[in-house]
């Protein structure tokens, strides 16, 4: 489960409110769609939430553990997917998925099992000896989301999964999240792709100047019969 | 505004960094920028323009003597220019095949001679604001002492100008060749770091060996600085070397002389800029055609992977590997790690002895502590000079979330981080040792303490050069060599000086107070230990405090 209360986060001396006192609960077994327009505040939202940003304000916790407090903990229960796959391109890409699967302590039988079925998955297993400066950008993709399921983790947060990666890697990862989210799991998400979240999601929420204006189920947030990308436009309207 | 002013203009705004991306306020906070960059360089370089004034003041005295003063300023010519060519070698591969602006820059409709012309001019004025705090100092220190009419100040300034073209020429004459020959190669990165290493090798070679057409001066006969002096002025009797040529533009009387011996040197740096451009126009393209990128292994080959490859190690092991794999593959961290631990340590050594090394008789307690205590000052010495600490956060780059997304504390990661800065230093200090063994033929048990004394003493020095860069590090780069080469690895450089300054206070201030001379190196380890302690709490206590905050 996540939980942001009352979540602030200003840029530049507190100019700019990225995120505007966001109060959010994930449950377990949920697929959560984060919508809304270019520098609305999802990323940092997701980055408050992974402990990549500090909020100025304002609580978060992952299966009640205060991400502030505790961090080391809640960073253990989460697999996060960056919007830009910037990796240490240096090193192989099994390189790169044991120094993930080292650091979160994932034992060498496991470890062995779920990077041959996901590199295998993802079609990634001919590349997994080269370096990642030679990875396209999708391959990329594809390798961080394979160190983010390395652990298994509780929680996963993925932003804007989706881009760069083909139909076929597109297709596995919702399939992947499905099962995710089957297991328990808790999925918080975002993307610009409204078919996507109108399709896989148990719930979305739209932010916009850091502000969550709408949130619910796609039935709630319908209302009055409209499609997913008339509502978003509709409040997103400057 | 032309093409290449405009491409001028952004790529010293990108060296500069003069464009911070600040939310929502486009364009303010950027003025005070440079100020605080001019600030910071003249603060970082006074100390040593002051010191290099200082000795070379001495040794103007001493060779005036024998009426050879003139010497320093061939001095400052051939060391300005060893300077410029060995770190011009890094400049070039760096700004021209190694820049991530290459993928943004190529589809643009810029003439080639726009690109290679922009980037030149950028490497140019990097090498002036290297060579200036070594070069202006003497150049003053001349013109205060023993110039002969107005005339040297405006010759002064013009072959301080001219002065880094010629080794950037060479550079790149070299450079050019080896990127394109080496870009279909599947190694190349290899090829491209064993290229540039075996260059500035040959050239240290060739500058020390060769081009020292006397033999040794005797050590007894004349001060030890005087020999330094001779050893690095005998280099520039030689006939044809462009140096003397400026230096006696500076130095002759007559200004006739004075001017041709200045447009000799002018020319021949003209000559071969020109050589290089041609090269260049010719080359770098092609050159970068093979890509930055490691040798690809044929994809699809369906190659297994054993069970080996899933080795499972401690999170500070995996941490240690994944920063010495980094930076091993990474060619321009390899080259300026290498270049500090090794060619520079190996140039000073070359240099202070040129060919007129004798074993050191130690046959005194007090010249065996001298010589141990000297030993280890130039291992610490070079782990100060080393870039791997001063820029363990800022190599990660942009890439930096995933060490803030690890369950690992800050503390655990700058472990890391340490362990892998004192690699270098370690191998440094037994090469250092090896070669003190070899060629000095001091004793194995006067050079051992040495080592440890040394290794010792790299604790402290590497963990000040973490801590500044954690303070301060500087991850939005897009060409390694930015990463490498920022005013932090200055300051860990300046606070390495004033730590052996302090130990080396505290070995006179034992030796004055008559302590036996065993028990100096021992308190001096003593206090190397305990700099050591502090230091690795303050890291850990700033680590974690500082992690998030990045």
């Amino acid at each position: 489960m996540i939980e942001f209360y009352k979540v602030t986060k200003s840029y530049d001396g507190g100019g700019v409110r990225a995120v505007d006192e966001l109060t959010l609960t994930i449950e377990p077994g949920e697929i959560f769609g984060f919508l809304g327009p270019n520098g609305a505040g999802k990323t940092t939202t997701m980055k408050m939430l992974v402990g990549l940003l500090m909020q100025d304000d304002g609580a978060i916790t992952v299966n009640g553990i205060d991400t502030l407090k505790e961090p080391l903990a809640a960073k253990k229960m989460i697999g996060y997917v960056p919007d830009q796959p910037e990796v240490y391109e240096k090193l192989t890409g099994l390189e790169y998925l044991n120094f993930i699967a080292d650091v979160f302590g994932v034992p060498p039988d496991v470890r062995a099992r779920t990077i041959t079925r996901f590199l295998e998955q993802f079609e990634l297993g001919a590349a997994a000896g080269d370096r990642i400066q030679s990875y396209s950008h999708g391959m990329r993709q594809k390798l961080l989301l394979t160190a983010a399921l390395l652990h298994d983790p509780e929680v996963l947060v993925l932003d804007e999964p989706m881009v760069g990666l083909d139909p076929r890697a597109s297709h596995l990862l919702k399939e992947i999240m499905r099962e995710h989210c089957a297991r328990g799991g808790t999925l918080f998400f975002s993307t610009h792709v409204l078919e996507v979240a109108e399709k896989l999601c148990d719930r979305i929420g739209i932010i916009n100047h850091g502000k969550l204006i709408a949130c619910g189920t796609m039935e709630e947030l319908r209302g009055h019969g409209q499609s997913l990308e008339s509502i978003f436009l509709e409040l997103t309207e400057e | 505004m032309s093409p290449f002013i405009s491409l001028l203009k952004v790529q010293f705004e990108q060296a500069l960094r003069l464009s911070p991306p600040k939310r929502g306020r486009p364009g303010k906070g950027l003025t005070w920028r440079p100020v605080l960059l001019l600030f910071a360089v003249a603060v970082a370089a006074l100390p040593l323009s002051i010191g290099i004034y200082a000795v070379f003041g001495q040794l103007y005295t001493v060779l005036q003597m024998t009426g050879q003063q003139a010497a320093i300023l061939t001095i400052a010519v051939a060391g300005g220019q060893f300077i410029v060519l060995l770190f011009g070698l890094y400049y070039l591969l760096s700004t021209f095949y190694y820049a991530g602006d290459l993928q943004h820059l190529l589809p643009l409709p810029l003439r080639p001679r726009d690109i290679i012309g922009a980037k030149l001019v950028l490497v140019l004025a990097g090498e002036y604001l290297t060579v200036f705090p070594l070069v202006a100092p003497i150049l003053v220190l001349y013109g205060v002492r023993g110039a002969t009419g107005w005339l040297y100040w405006p010759l002064a300034l013009a072959v301080y100008l001219v002065l880094p073209v010629l080794p950037l020429a060479v550079s790149a004459i070299i450079i050019f060749p080896l990127m394109r020959f080496t870009a279909g190669a599947k190694n190349r990165e290899a090829f491209r770091v064993a290229g540039s290493l075996l260059a500035a090798l040959v050239y240290l070679v060739v500058r020390f060996a060769v081009a020292s057409p006397g033999g040794p001066v005797s050590g007894r006969q004349v001060q030890p600085w005087l020999r330094i002096g001779h050893a690095l002025s005998g280099v520039s009797w030689a006939a044809f070397l462009p140096q003397q040529w400026a230096a006696a533009a500076l130095a002759l009387t007559s200004p006739g002389g004075a001017l041709a011996h200045f447009l000799l040197f002018a020319a021949l740096s003209a000559l071969l800029l020109v050589i290089a451009l041609l090269l260049a126009g010719k080359w770098f393209f092609r050159g970068i055609a093979g890509g930055h990128g490691a040798g690809r292994g044929r994809r699809g080959q369906g190659k297994t992977v054993s069970k080996a490859a899933f080795k499972s190690r401690s999170p500070l092991m995996a941490l240690v590997l994944k920063e010495t794999r980094v930076f091993f593959r990474t060619p321009m961290f390899l080259l300026n790690g290498l270049t500090s631990s090794f060619l520079l340590p190996l140039m000073f050594l070359i240099g202070f002895g040129g060919r007129g090394w004798r074993p050191i008789p130690l046959d005194s307690p007090q010249s065996s502590m001298v010589a141990v205590l000297i030993a280890a000052g130039v291992i610490v010495l070079t782990t100060g000079l080393s870039p791997v600490s001063a820029t363990a956060v800022s190599r990660e780059g942009k890439a930096f979330w995933i060490s803030k997304h690890l369950p690992l504390s800050g503390r655990e990661q700058m472990s890391a981080k340490l362990i892998h800065s004192l690699i270098f230093p370690l191998v440094a200090a037994i090469v250092i040792t090896f070669f003190l063994l070899l060629v000095t033929k001091v004793p194995v048990w006067a050079a051992v303490p040495a080592l440890f004394l040394g290794l010792a003493g790299s604790v402290p020095a590497a963990e000040a050069g973490l801590i500044i860069d954690l303070l301060h590090p500087n991850l939005e780069w897009s060409d390694p060599q930015r990463a490498i080469k920022g005013f932090n690895g200055i300051f860990a450089l300046l606070t390495t000086i004033v730590m052996l300054g302090i130990a080396a206070a505290a070995a006179v201030a034992l030796v004055i107070s008559g302590a036996w001379p065993v028990v100096v190196p021992v308190i001096i380890l003593l206090l190397f230990l305990l700099l050591g302690v502090v230091l690795y709490r303050v890291l850990g206590s700033l680590a974690a405090k500082r992690y998030p905050e990045v």
